[in-house]
């Protein structure tokens, strides 16, 4: 009720000032003065419903609208206790086009608040009082600081551990050294020695435990592998940085690690966050940054990819003879033809192995290669539908985990039917697999002996048509 | 708006500015009816409770005093509402008054018909009145006088209890003040007591409340019984009523555990009236041994439950609680006013200090980092284990040793919750043991020698916290404590807080584990402490020599 509404051709009574609608006319002008004639003197804000009726019966405004800037202008002291407060007064007086210090209404707002008090007194006990209403600085930094105890006359505050712990994590007010300043520059005296030691005790304990955020990470024995890691100009790309003597952690994911270590001579094992290792369809980019998988495109066939000049730099880096790289690359493409040519399970397939080279940007091609190798070397339960694999079947469920994908889970009831359904995977842990039915809504938990087959779904099918 | 030193605040805390030149003026005229709550260097908190209230009543103090105060010494205006409550609530004091009818005897009167009604249909007072005189009186089973006070104050209109009390028998008690006397305040607080028939005073540990008791005695002249924490105590207040007063020792008797004496002014302990055989206070017969004129509670915050009880049955004698402090832990304050009596007298401690009969006492926190050993085991220590383990940490000893060697020339306490823990101790300082096991004599040989100095170092366990009398302990060192408990701060600091004859300043250490529990307990320590106007400091062990130091040379 702030707002007039031209439609309804109605005011507020308490509305903005009239030069705000200089336009309306002298009629209009008369009118509104009137009207606040009748707000200025009536007493509560029936009467006031009651009068406006009256006096305009055409455009009364609705009876909440006229209670809710009753209560606002009780808020401001506008009016109070059902009379016109001094800055009620000055207001109207300026409206009616009076000057000088009688119609002045910010100044006689600023007349009836308290004046601000920017002094804090500090004590032993860690509590704090501002005798007065704080100053809009002081005010801030008490809230962020401290917690109120009280508030009225007076504002009183308690220092803790915690709310000045908050406040070194939130940031605004600095450091230990920032915030005792801020403190002792509103304070008369000096800043108490216990308070003091309680903030520089807070800094200290502040640091102790920190969260970051990593795609994936490196651990080694050796803390000269660390060394090398870092001074080694190939791997700069994937972020990596020293979390401790012997683990790295890097801003791209596993595999795109794995394969950019590859690429620089070292073979890494991957593990699950149990630290065991994992022999999965690595070729696969474990988890897929949401804007890159997006621009995965349609690229050109995918038996032209495998033998790009990124692959081969890998194979070479990886120190596998010119030969064994062929053997690969037939092999792949074998797999491809053998995927494509699949009717079921087709499409699911083709993601596994056409996707990889699909990406053709060096790294995760890279990747491919020792696992393809694996496979060359030892072709196992692997196939195009996905896996049956038990190991490659966790790899496959992780992989879903982290990238939050939807993957068709067979799994075999308690008859020794085999059930199919999609899920979408969202723990793996002790021997069981969380995960979520989005068909049905549900939440199911299936142990990892009764999956006997995963396949990865598409995110959209016609991508790899 | 005036520029009072009061800030009002409308979750009835009062703020006292104390460096306010009207400060000492609104102090008294606030302190009548509202509850110190803390008192820091700069501003003090009083806080307005209805028993706080009903004790201003009580004393004699209306409504229209209490609101006059606030609006006189405020510096802003005051809430409406808190002024509406305060009236309402001093309001409801009085409107029941218990008084002797000359041919019902005791009976509840009321000045307000529909309160009675109320009381009336209350099933918490039935059984406790009987027959209806008429509109404004109901007979009162004598017995019950006690019980009914309790019920009034829980159902929020305590009675104004104007029945009197019985004489007791004669018997002559005569203060002996030769080279000492009453100090002023003690003085005042006799007084107090004694215009206001039955109640509470408060005054600080080591300000002298035997003294009081002993004033309270004198001025009734009756056969008194003294109710006390513990043997050691009771032999204290014997000890000091021979030599402060025309008693001797035959007047005097002691029943506890060990003595069983019914004399003229009789000393009993907490423990032998709360013993409990086949589910009988067997002891129940002392308090009707003789027609006691006066009964003293000593150390009311500790007044255990079932003496609450049998107090109800006292209420037709004159009944004295001393204490250090009201607060009690388990919040039963309600009870002390209803069974006691309302609060008679009370002084801050900084004040009494300030005037000089107490020494100043310095606090200082010691905080001791944990070697990474110790840590790991706390780290992994069963939650109810977890402070134990804090509390007894090695390095304490070593910490010990640092501190007395700074007070080379002073008597030193090192107090202590685990007895393991105070072994240990006792054994690297070379330094004898009181814990609960130590015999009474051994205990009272013990204390003597140091008092007489022959002794400069004492072990003692938590028994040392309650009604002993150390008066030239000017150090204490805290290495454990039992969960922070305010009642139990008090008492420590009053171990070293007796007067010193130089006026030399007290010390107070606490060494507490880093990062463990026994630091967030020592925060509360450090917040009552710092309530109560100490200066309070915390240093690391690892500072502590220069610190120390430091001080020593400014």
């Amino acid at each position: 009720m702030g707002r007039d509404d031209p439609r309804r051709g109605g005011h507020s009574p308490l509305g903005p000032r009239p030069d705000a609608h200089r336009g309306l006319g002298r009629a209009a002008a008369a009118h509104r003065a009137r009207r606040r004639r009748v707000v200025a003197r009536t007493l509560a804000d029936d009467d006031v419903q009651d009068v406006l009726a009256w006096t305009t019966p055409r455009a009364v405004p609705p009876r909440e609208a006229v209670a809710g800037v009753w209560r606002g202008a009780e808020l401001l002291g506008v009016v109070a206790l059902g009379t016109l407060g001094a800055p009620g007064a000055a207001l109207l007086a300026e409206a009616d086009g009076g000057s000088g210090p009688g119609a002045d209404p910010v100044a006689a707002l600023d007349a009836v608040l308290p004046p601000e008090v920017d002094d804090l007194l500090l004590q032993g006990d860690l509590t704090g009082i501002v005798p007065g209403r704080p100053t809009r600085d002081l005010a801030r930094l008490l809230d962020d600081a401290a917690a109120i105890e009280s508030r009225g006359g007076a504002l009183t505050v308690r220092f803790t551990l915690d709310s000045v712990t908050r406040a070194l994590a939130a940031g605004s007010a600095g450091d230990a050294d920032t915030l005792l300043a801020a403190l002792a520059r509103h304070t008369r005296g000096s800043v108490p020695q216990p308070l003091e030691y309680l903030v520089r005790d807070a800094a200290r304990r502040f640091g102790r435990v920190r969260v970051g955020a990593a795609l994936s990470y490196v651990r080694v024995d050796d803390p000269a592998l660390v060394a090398s890691f870092l001074a080694d100009p190939s791997l700069r790309a994937t972020g990596l940085h020293q979390l401790g003597p012997t683990v790295l952690a890097a801003h791209v994911s596993a595999a795109e690690l794995r394969a950019a270590l590859a690429s620089s001579g070292v073979s890494a094992a991957l593990e699950d966050d149990q630290g065991r290792t994992v022999t999965a369809e690595a070729d696969r980019p474990r988890t897929v940054p949401p804007g890159r998988r997006r621009g995965r495109s349609r690229y050109g066939t995918p038996t032209g990819a495998p033998a790009s000049a990124p692959a081969e730099r890998a194979a070479r880096a990886a120190g596998l003879v010119a030969a064994r790289a062929e053997a690969v690359v037939a092999e792949l493409r074998s797999r491809d033809a053998l995927a494509h040519a699949d009717a079921g399970w087709g499409r699911d397939g083709a993601v596994l192995t056409v996707d990889r080279p699909a990406h053709g940007d060096g790294a995760p091609t890279a990747g491919a290669i020792p696992t393809t190798e694996r496979r060359t070397a030892a072709p196992r339960g692997t196939t195009p539908h996905g896996t049956t694999e038990p190991g490659d079947l966790l790899g496959l469920l992780h992989d879903a985990i982290a990238e939050q994908a939807l993957v068709s889970l067979e799994t075999v009831d308690a008859r020794g039917v085999p059930v199919t359904r999609t899920v979408r995977p969202l723990r793996l842990d002790g021997g069981r697999l969380r995960a979520v039915d989005p068909a049905r809504d549900a939440e199911l938990t299936v142990a990892v002996h009764r999956i006997a087959r995963v396949v990865p779904t598409p995110t959209t099918p016609t991508e790899n048509a | 708006m005036t520029d009072g030193p009061l800030i009002v605040q409308s979750d009835k805390t009062l703020l006292l500015e104390v460096d306010h030149p009207r400060a000492a003026e609104a102090r008294r005229a606030i302190a009548p009816f509202a509850e110190l709550e803390r008192a820091p260097e700069h501003v003090h908190t009083y806080r307005l409770t209805p028993l706080g209230l009903w004790n201003a009543r009580a004393a004699g103090h209306d409504a229209e005093q209490v609101v006059a105060a606030l609006m006189d010494f405020s510096r802003y205006p005051v809430p409406h509402p808190l002024l509406v409550d305060v009236a309402e609530t001093m309001a409801r004091y009085g409107r029941l008054q218990l008084v002797k009818h000359p041919t019902h005897g005791l009976v509840l009167q009321s000045l307000d018909r529909a309160v009675l009604t109320e009381v009336l249909r209350s099933k918490r007072t039935a059984g406790l009145l009987g027959e209806r005189i008429d509109e404004d009186t109901v007979v009162v089973h004598p017995s019950e006088r006690g019980h009914l006070k309790q019920v009034l104050v829980k159902l929020g209109w305590p009675a104004e209890d104007l029945a009197g009390y019985v004489d007791g028998e004669h018997h002559d008690i005569a203060l002996t003040p030769d080279g000492w006397e009453l100090r002023p305040y003690q003085e005042h607080a006799v007084e107090s007591f004694w215009h206001g028939g039955s109640g509470v005073v408060v005054l600080p540990c080591g300000a002298g409340k035997t003294l009081v008791g002993a004033g309270a005695m004198a001025k009734s002249s009756t056969t008194t019984l003294i109710l006390v924490t513990n043997t050691v105590s009771a032999r204290q207040w014997k000890d000091e009523l021979v030599k402060r007063t025309s008693l001797t020792e035959d007047e005097i008797g002691e029943y506890s555990g060990a003595r069983k004496e019914i004399k003229p002014v009789t000393i009993a302990t907490y423990q032998v009236l709360t013993t409990k055989r086949k589910g009988v206070y067997t002891h129940l017969e002392l308090l009707d041994a003789r027609d006691w004129g006066l009964v003293v509670y000593d150390e009311v915050h500790l007044l255990p439950a079932p003496i609450f009880r049998m107090t109800a049955d006292l209420q037709a004698r004159r009944r004295l609680g001393l204490t250090a402090t009201l607060v009690r832990e388990d919040g039963r304050e309600d009870e002390v006013f209803s069974l006691i009596g309302p609060k008679r007298f009370d002084a801050p401690w900084k004040d009494i200090e300030a005037q000089g009969y107490i020494a100043p006492a310095e606090c200082v926190e010691v905080r001791l980092t944990l070697p990474d050993g110790e840590r790991m085991a706390y780290a992994t220590a069963e939650p109810e284990d977890k402070y134990r383990l804090a509390a007894s940490a090695s390095g304490k000893n070593r910490v010990v040793e640092q501190i007395l060697a700074k007070h080379p020339d002073d008597q030193a306490l090192v107090i202590g919750q685990y007895i393991d823990q105070l072994h240990e101790l006792a054994e690297h300082l070379d330094a004898p043991l009181i814990t609960g096991e130590t015999t009474v004599r051994e205990r009272q040989r013990l204390f003597d020698a140091f008092r007489t100095g022959e002794i400069q170092h004492l072990v003692v366990s938590k028994v040392a916290n309650f009604s002993i009398d150390l008066p030239e302990a000017s150090v204490a060192i805290q290495v454990s404590g039992s969960f922070g408990s305010r009642q139990e701060e008090a008492q420590r600091l009053g171990r070293v807080m007796r007067p010193k004859h130089d006026g030399r300043t007290a010390h107070f250490y606490a060494v507490v584990a880093r990062d463990t529990v026994d630091q967030d307990f020592a925060a509360h320590r450090q917040r009552f402490l710092a309530e109560q106007g100490y200066a309070y400091r915390i240093v690391d062990a690892e500072d502590l020599d220069d610190t120390l130091d430091a001080e020593r040379a400014s």
